[in-house]
């Protein structure tokens, strides 16, 4: 194995390139482009009328009660990832593969449990 | 592999203490982003910003499944969290939230005492350790698998638990969410439909 | 005779090393630069393909020719828009937060950008397979979550209700579509016993019936993947995010010339790279479908052609389905698609255990 700062150097040299492809794309149209901003032109666009009010403070619950489950699903992902790494070594080496399977669906199971409770309290419909 | 040296490293130290600069200052810089920072979401993009400088620390320690999870869990899921927790107090409170700095002294006291904690803890780990300490030893096997066969042997229990852990969370992200939409419902029963279908009055003006 | 020609792209930077009195370790950051610049230039090159294809296909659909009059069969229409974009004004509203207004498609193309430095494109090719030993599919899916926030960035910043609309339908969409992507994806990991996208290649390499989606018990996951992967990147019949028939063009309404040409830039590229993780998880990645990979170039010839296939899908998909209403969409997600994936999971392993 090379040294950590050789592993992830391809991450930090696309991140460098990424991030001059579009602030050079956008330096590029900075010079090319022309700029002749007036108050009807900056105005929000809404549906051809003046705007009413800002758009800011106005938020569905239900878009962060999607977050809040997404992260626990998140987390489960990372704890599964893991598990299915080793999952089939466990297996060819013998009995440890049943617990493994066994022990995964516990995991599993208890997340699904959430889910149903959420499914059958009605909290998945979107409305 | 190359062993010259310049001025006193080699190029790897050099790319090491370069990167770990790089990544220590964009996690430094964007803390302080989310200290000073007015609007709350602004604060909240800053810490995206930290998070994955952390992640960069995290990697060149050599703890690649740490660096995934941190970018994933944290930078992703998490970073949504707080900016839509931020939303959603916005929206309940009518206007931008701004921050301010009321809690100064309070805020000062804390940290003091969390360094105060943390000092002497990170002085033996590092007389332990040494000084520039190594990152770990690397064996044949990925570090996903190494976990991976902790989590079902010596720590199956933690692995176990965490599930009921995270039940626990999503009912009560959920019993809560629905106390939210019953109240909801009573006050503006048009906003159901999908989002910002009301248009906001006047005090919703962002102050 | 092995097609690693990465490897020979290394040894070049290597005598260029020794020519000038280059540090050692400079070899490895050169070997990133080209690699990036390779990417950079494939993006573009693709974007380009894929949004001319977009409209072509979509004529054909609708019984139309697409465009014709740019170059031959039109085929200078996407360069041409593009320069379009790039002397277009740059019109930011005045009540929007310029700072988040500007972040959200730097942010969301960085991110783009990001999420190829572990995909292998040859056997050997591939700069960051040290990383794509460790956590390959880990850090794909990881890096792709950062893009999303450049969604909410832009729409939120722009301080319009359509975009503000749209970039939260979207981001409530692009997390819950996730799971059954990463479900379906653990799938393939619990039969190649890694996260390494290399590795999984190098175990479809027998020909065409060595691939992962022949598995009759990987055939559910592939369809999952395929449907979660198209609802990703935020397109037709998933494109709630832009819906134009109801958000007018949901997160990007207040977007024009470059900062607009950005968000467009990255859909395109983000499908590409959805197409490469389906080739690589079911179709073979860069082995030939014959067996064997003996030409130089051949590997990365056959990696594209594959993702192209994703990419085509996606297209036919788009012009042939009605768009989903934002309940359904979330519905299909959460009562279809997550328990789907997760008996997917169960389905394998238990076969796994026997095979």
């Amino acid at each position: 194995m090379p040294a950590n700062v050789v592993i992830y150097g391809p991450v930090g040299t696309y991140l460098a390139f990424g991030l001059v492809m579009a602030v050079g794309a956008l330096a590029v149209a900075w010079i090319l482009r022309p700029a002749d901003p007036y108050e009807e032109k900056q105005l929000t666009y809404e549906c051809g009328i003046d705007p009413c009010g800002p758009a800011w403070g106005q938020f569905f619950v239900r878009y962060y009660i999607i977050a809040l489950i997404f992260v626990v699903f998140d987390v489960e992902v990372v704890f599964l990832l893991p598990w299915a790494v080793v999952y089939r070594s466990l297996v060819k080496a013998g009995a440890l593969g049943a617990w493994a399977l066994v022990e995964a669906l516990i995991f599993v199971g208890i997340l699904l449990l959430g889910l149903a409770y959420a499914w059958r309290k009605g909290d998945l419909e979107w409305v | 592999m190359n062993l010259v040296q310049y001025y006193g490293l080699t190029a790897e130290q050099w790319l090491e203490y370069v990167g770990f600069l790089g990544t220590a200052g964009v996690a430094l810089v964007s803390g302080l982003g989310v200290l000073f920072a007015r609007r709350v979401l602004h604060a909240a993009v800053w810490l995206l910003f930290c998070l994955l400088g952390v992640a960069g620390l995290f990697a060149l320690m050599g703890a690649h499944v740490l660096f995934g999870v941190q970018i994933l869990v944290y930078a992703g899921a998490i970073a949504v969290m707080i900016i839509f927790a931020v939303l959603l107090l916005e929206r309940a409170t009518g206007r931008g939230i701004l921050s301010g700095n009321r809690h100064l002294f309070a805020g000062v006291v804390s940290a003091g005492a969390f360094v105060v904690v943390m000092a002497p803890t990170l002085g033996v780990a590092l007389w332990a350790a040494g000084w520039p300490s190594q990152t770990a030893p690397t064996t044949g096997q990925t570090n996903v698998a190494l976990i991976g066969r902790l989590f079902l042997t010596r720590h199956l229990l933690a692995f176990e638990l965490m599930s009921v852990v995270l039940l626990v969370a999503m009912i009560g992200a959920i019993v809560l969410a629905r106390a939210e939409r019953r109240s909801d419902a009573e006050e503006a029963p048009e906003a159901q439909g999908g989002g910002a279908a009301h248009v906001p009055t006047e005090e919703a003006r962002p102050s | 005779m092995i097609a690693d020609w990465a490897e020979r792209i290394r040894a070049f930077s290597e005598g260029l090393c020794t020519r000038f009195g280059i540090p050692g370790l400079l070899v490895d950051v050169l070997a990133w630069i080209f690699g990036a610049i390779f990417v950079l230039l494939l993006i573009t090159v693709v974007a380009l393909a894929a949004i001319y294809l977009e409209r072509k296909v979509s004529g054909y659909i609708q019984s139309r020719l697409g465009p014709m009059r740019v170059g031959p069969i039109g085929l200078f229409q996407t360069p041409m828009d593009a320069l379009k974009l790039l002397e277009k004004e740059d019109i930011v509203p005045r009540d929007a937060d310029r700072f988040l207004h500007l972040l959200g498609p730097v942010l969301l193309v960085s991110a783009t950008v990001m999420m190829f430095a572990v995909i292998p494109w040859d056997v050997r090719a591939n700069v960051g397979r040290w990383l794509d030993w460790e956590i390959g599919l880990l850090y794909l899916v990881a890096v792709s979550g950062i893009g999303m926030l450049g969604i909410v960035c832009g729409g939120w910043g722009s301080n319009n209700k359509w975009s503000l609309l749209g970039a939260l339908r979207g981001v409530a969409q692009l997390i819950s579509y996730e799971i059954p992507l990463v479900l379906a994806a653990m799938c393939v990991v619990l039969q190649a016993e890694t996260l390494s996208l290399s590795q999984m290649v190098e175990q479809q390499q027998a020909g065409i019936w060595a691939w992962f989606l022949w598995r009759p018990w990987l055939m559910l996951p592939a369809i999952l993947l395929l449907i979660a992967g198209i609802a990703e990147v935020n397109r037709t019949p998933f494109d709630i995010p832009e819906a134009e028939s109801e958000l007018v063009a949901g997160f990007h309404t207040e977007y024009s010339g470059m900062k607009f040409g950005l968000f467009f830039l990255a859909e395109y590229t983000h499908l590409f790279v959805v197409g490469l993780l389906f080739a690589v998880l079911f179709l073979g990645g860069w082995a030939s479908p014959l067996g064997g990979s003996n030409l130089p170039f051949e590997g990365l010839v056959w990696l594209n052609l594959k993702a192209w296939i994703f990419v085509l899908i996606a297209m036919w998909v788009r012009w042939t389905l009605p768009r989903l209403r934002v309940d359904q969409l979330m519905a299909m997600c959460w009562k279809l698609l997550i328990p789907a994936s997760f008996a997917a999971l169960v389905i394998v392993g238990v076969v796994l255990m026997y095979a």
